[in-house]
């Protein structure tokens, strides 16, 4: 079978069309540098007509300043002569014949026939190319950002910008590339790996990172990058910006939240107190204003009847009866007040010299309107009679403990009152053979609205303990209670005399 | 004469009820507390019981239950007398059966017609 004649590309006119078409230009020179070929391409990007280059010296094509060296360097090349790109890392620029210079690429091969060397050289206009890299290269320079650009194979930083080489502390880009080394400037080392590795992981798309670094003078900064890798080129691009300040406001900001969420909290707990103190005065005060608001109906209904039989014994009785359960309830509001007085800071302590002897006798009297049948208080006093305290305090303290023994303690008991009392303090002591606090209940005898369960039959409001310590810490001292279940409770208050006046 | 048990510890509230009820002409036994209450109910067998309800040695609510149990007194209109007032408080009793609750602090007229409305069913 006959082979059809050969279209390959092979053939001569394969190569032709190859050579007439390429948008490289092409061309063949000969030892001599005369130009032995050029495509209709070359013509094109250098301004010349077809074949008007054709036995001109190659160095026409070459600007001025750089004829001398190219002769130089052509005749190096004819005597060993390899494939490769021209000008390697230089900016390479040719003439064309109006005399305008343009940046081109090269690349160089050889071949020879009839025993010449022969040099071909493949040209390409990159003017357009070469602006949209210099507009690159400005915004790199100029960027008010640090950027980086470093080599994938070795992981040198190969190009900073000045903001880049300042960020870092260095003098400017070229000490930064003179003396960069990523172990002076990591805080931890071992983040460096972990961005490779993140890059890595995501195929080189970007990275960021937030890291605590050093600059050159070993001072620390917190810095924000982002990092992309440029697989054509090869290299990493990073961006850094020093997040400090951001940082520190951050945290700032955070802790400012914590305290104002903190402040609110409390501010609504407190508003939580308040409330549920609202409630229980409600529920207290309901239950607890009853009982003396149904004797004094009661007794005055009684009043109005015994008024028309003149039995005037009887009305009197019914009338001590109103004003003992009017006593009782203004005893209730006082509490509420005091607490709230206390608690708010508003009670003064206002001092006094005067003789604790007659003012407790005084207070004994004041509450014996409240003795059970038999029920008897006995007093002691020993050492110093005129003392310097706030009269007012000292007595709702002792009113409120002696009404709490007779109240917690039955019939045919005994109240024992004690005082003592020296130039730097005095102490008060309350003892009776009451029901007694159980034990598991005695912690929270202070606390406000608590009722100890063996008083579940017995009217209160649980205010009164609370109270007392509350007027004790205003004026520095301390109270302590002993208690047996069933057997009796001492209570005692210590309170220290500011002697200086 | 009609018999009113009275069973309340507040002594006050004790000797007042008594007095205007025995000024009314009934004939009023009271306790201070409910164990007391609970055995004059047993031995006088009053026509009317009243009664608080927080109160030392045995509270209305036992009282109540006491009664309930007791055939021969089961039937005697039992009305408590309290300072408590919540309805969780006031359902409780009913759900009891409790016959009738008087709030305190009462018009004395209140207690009356109370009373009196639960001797003429009889």
């Amino acid at each position: 079978m006959n082979q059809p004649e050969t279209q390959s590309l092979e053939s001569e006119a394969g190569f032709r069309a190859l050579f007439e078409y390429a948008t490289v230009g092409i061309l063949v020179i000969s030892s001599e540098g005369n130009i032995e070929l050029a495509n209709p391409t070359i013509e094109k990007i250098f301004g010349y007509s077809t074949g008007e280059l054709i036995g001109k010296p190659i160095e026409i094509l070459i600007p001025e300043s750089f004829r001398k060296k190219h002769v130089h360097h052509r005749t190096g090349y004819f005597e060993r002569p390899v494939a490769r790109p021209m000008g390697y890392g230089l900016n390479l620029f040719a003439r064309r014949k109006d005399g305008v210079e343009f940046p081109v690429e090269i690349s160089l091969g050889s071949y020879e026939l009839d025993n010449e060397k022969l040099a071909v050289a493949f040209i390409t206009d990159i003017t357009v190319r070469a602006a949209s890299e210099e507009k690159y290269r400005n915004l790199f320079e100029n960027s008010l950002v640090a950027m980086f650009i470093t080599d994938l194979a070795t992981q040198n930083v190969i190009d900073v910008n000045e903001i880049g080489a300042q960020l870092f502390g260095y003098e400017s880009k070229e000490d930064f590339l003179k003396n960069f080394k990523p172990s002076v400037h990591f805080v931890y080392a071992n983040e460096r790996e972990q961005t490779w590795q993140a890059l890595r992981d995501k195929g080189g798309e970007k990275v960021t990172r937030e890291q605590e670094m050093k600059r050159l003078d070993g001072t620390h900064f917190w810095c924000k990058i982002f990092v992309k890798i440029n697989h054509e080129k090869s290299t990493a691009q990073t961006v850094a910006l020093d997040i400090t300040e951001i940082k520190r406001a951050h945290e700032e900001l955070e802790t400012a939240v914590q305290e104002r969420t903190l402040e609110l909290t409390e501010s609504l707990s407190r508003e939580k107190e308040l409330s549920e103190m609202k409630s229980r005065f409600v529920s207290i005060a309901s239950h607890e204003f009853r009982t003396p608001l149904a004797a004094i109906m009661t007794s005055l209904a009684l009043i109005e009847s015994y008024g028309k039989e003149g039995n005037e014994e009887k009305r009197k009785k019914h009338a001590d009866r109103i004003k003992a359960s009017v006593n009782n309830l203004v005893g209730i509001l006082n509490d509420f007040l005091s607490v709230d007085k206390l608690e708010q800071g508003k009670v003064e302590i206002m001092t006094e010299v005067f003789d604790i002897h007659l003012f407790s006798v005084d207070i004994i009297e004041e509450v014996k309107g409240l003795l059970k049948q038999g029920q008897r208080i006995s007093f002691e006093h020993q050492g110093k009679k005129q003392l310097l305290l706030d009269r007012k305090i000292i007595k709702n303290i002792l009113l409120n403990l002696l009404s709490n023994a007779i109240k917690y303690s039955g019939e045919h008991k005994e109240i024992r009152l004690s005082i003592e009392a020296n130039t730097n303090s005095v102490s008060i002591k309350v003892v009776d053979e009451g029901i007694g606090i159980p034990e598991e209940e005695q912690h929270q005898m202070f606390d406000k609205f608590f009722r100890a369960k063996n008083t579940d039959t017995i009217q209160g409001t649980g205010l009164g303990l609370s109270i007392v310590k509350k007027y004790v810490e205003l004026l520095d001292g301390s109270i302590n209670f002993y208690s047996i279940h069933n057997v009796g409770t001492t209570f005692t208050v210590k309170i220290p005399i500011n002697n200086e006046l | 004469m009609k018999t009113i048990l009275l069973i309340e510890d507040n002594s006050d509230i004790r000797e007042n009820t008594t007095e205007l009820l025995e000024l009314k002409g009934y004939q009023v036994i009271s306790a201070a507390n409910g164990k007391i209450g609970l055995a004059l109910a047993k031995t006088n067998r009053p026509d009317i019981i009243l009664c608080d309800i927080f109160m030392p040695e045995s509270d209305g609510y036992e009282v109540l239950i006491a009664l309930r149990n007791d055939s021969e007194i089961s039937s005697t209109p039992f009305i408590f007398l309290t300072a408590s007032v919540e309805k969780k408080e006031v359902d409780k009793a009913f759900t009891m059966g409790v016959h009738g609750y008087i709030r305190k602090p009462f018009e004395p007229e209140e207690l009356f017609n109370t009373i009196e409305s639960f001797l003429i069913e009889e």
